[in-house]
């Protein structure tokens, strides 16, 4: 179930009292041995971190790796874990470092970084929307595969702040502090990019 | 609306809430928990020393087991020997000589011996040791006498309760020794043997408890404190006045071992 626009975490929900229930609890349960915490935790942020990590793949099956790779970091540094973020922001950061290590990997880091706003760069950065490949899985309907290929037409950045917005729930200063960059610069990433998505849907009319 | 959030578009948040149906594959769902339930399973956890609390009470459980097992025996055939183990009258004489050669050394007094058989717990093996076979009571005096320092230290110990095995005791023991050993001839020649008999099983029980001390002191150096307790508690159950045989440097560190 993605998470609503808006909707705070568990963390923020409890307003920073130590629950049970809580995010960072589980993440502290897991790390002190209970296996049971991490399936709960799973659950929770797997949808919206596979979300993330597939709109800014090419393919399915990378995203997969790229997927695995981070739920295997988190385990790796289970015991590290301090909860002085919120563990979405902990866990999206991770993501967002594999991410920028795959475009170093794969030799688009540079394309990325120059200009977030080039379209003529983002056409480079995703090769094809996933839902072209041979192997999707995601059901095909019209709607879905427009908002792929919208996500994927936006330029990398803008894309990245807007998922990490949208789909993690993390706020401007988190993603600031996370990219290494101002709020004000992300507060124009994710508008950028909310203007680009809705001009991919015009039957969505003007927004007020 | 938090300052920190973007404004909220509700129609475009539809339309990408609509779209947002990718979820993992089962395989990799998978794969993920079973690393995950793997990484907790291998990694030290409280519990992993529970095998530990488990076996360490039974081993001592069966070290004292095999401790009262082994001297039970002694005890038993300590008042049997002198019907049992009598040799024949004619090897009386001879191991009676025998006895009588190494008395200064290897007897004590009889009141001091009185005490032995219910000291001398010792394990029969020792008394059927190839040092002291019994059929052959000549080459057990004649062994019993070739270590006369240790046995008399022994005995001094069974004499004196609250004697130590360092060495200042031991020539006020060895004295002591001398002179209660004069009254030896006068015992009957199986009864000196059966002393004899006793006083050299006395022996081997001394070294343990000496191997028991050493053990203490190396646990304890190596700061295994638990462990150097736990091995007090067998040689305390092994032996009433455990405590006073510890040497100086133990002695404290004992008073704070509760029984």
């Amino acid at each position: 179930m993605p998470r609503a626009w808006g909707e705070p975490t568990g963390a923020a929900k409890a307003h920073g009292s130590v629950d049970a229930d809580t995010d960072e609890a589980l993440m502290l349960a897991y790390a002190a041995g209970n296996a049971s915490a991490f399936d709960r935790l799973y659950a929770r942020h797997k949808g919206a971190l596979y979300r993330y990590v597939l709109r800014h793949c090419a393919n399915a099956g990378v995203a997969d790796e790229l997927f695995q790779d981070i739920w295997m970091n988190v385990i790796r540094v289970r015991a590290s874990y301090v909860p002085t973020a919120r563990f979405g922001s902990w866990l999206f950061t991770l993501a967002h470092h594999r991410i920028v290590d795959h475009w170093r990997a794969s030799g688009q880091a540079t394309m990325v970084m120059l200009d977030d706003d080039d379209d003529a760069i983002t056409s480079n950065a995703l090769v094809s929307p996933s839902h072209d490949q041979p192997d999707a899985r995601a059901a095909a309907s019209e709607a879905l595969a427009r908002v792929r290929a919208a996500l994927a037409a936006l330029p990398p950045l803008q894309r990245d702040a807007f998922l990490l917005h949208q789909e993690a729930g993390l706020t401007l200063a988190e993603i600031g502090q996370m990219t290494g960059v101002g709020v004000e610069t992300v507060k124009s990433r994710v508008r950028y990019a909310m203007a680009r998505l809705r001009a991919a849907f015009p039957e969505l009319g003007e927004h007020v | 609306m938090t300052p920190d959030r973007e404004s909220a578009d509700p129609a475009l948040d539809a339309m990408l809430r609509d779209g947002a149906t990718e979820t993992p594959p089962a395989h990799v769902d998978a794969a993920i928990l079973a690393a995950a339930h793997r990484a907790v399973a291998s990694a030290p956890r409280t519990h992993a020393r529970r095998p530990w609390r488990v076996w360490l009470p039974l081993a001592a459980a069966a070290t004292v087991a095999a401790v009262v097992i082994g001297l039970h025996p002694v005890e038993q055939q300590t008042p049997e020997a002198v019907s049992a183990r009598d040799t024949p009258p004619a090897a009386a004489p001879e191991s009676g000589q025998g006895a009588a050669m190494s008395a200064p050394s290897n007897t004590a007094t009889p009141a001091a011996a009185k005490p032995q058989p219910a000291r001398a717990r010792i394990s029969s093996p020792h008394a059927e040791s190839p040092a002291f076979p019994a059929t052959a009571p000549r080459d057990e005096a004649s062994a019993a006498a070739a270590a006369p320092p240790a046995r008399t230290e022994s005995t001094a110990a069974s004499a004196a309760p609250r004697a130590r095995t360092d060495a200042p005791a031991a020539p006020r023991a060895a004295t002591e020794a001398a002179a209660t050993a004069r009254e030896a001839p006068r015992a009957a020649p199986a009864q000196r043997l059966d002393e004899a008999r006793v006083s050299s099983t006395q022996v081997p029980r001394d070294a343990r408890i000496a191997e028991a001390i050493e053990r203490m002191r190396a646990l304890r150096r190596g700061g295994r404190d638990a462990e150097a307790a736990a091995e007090l508690e067998r040689l305390r159950q092994a032996v009433s006045d455990a405590d006073a045989r510890l040497p100086p440097d133990l002695r404290d560190w004992a008073l704070s071992v509760r029984r």
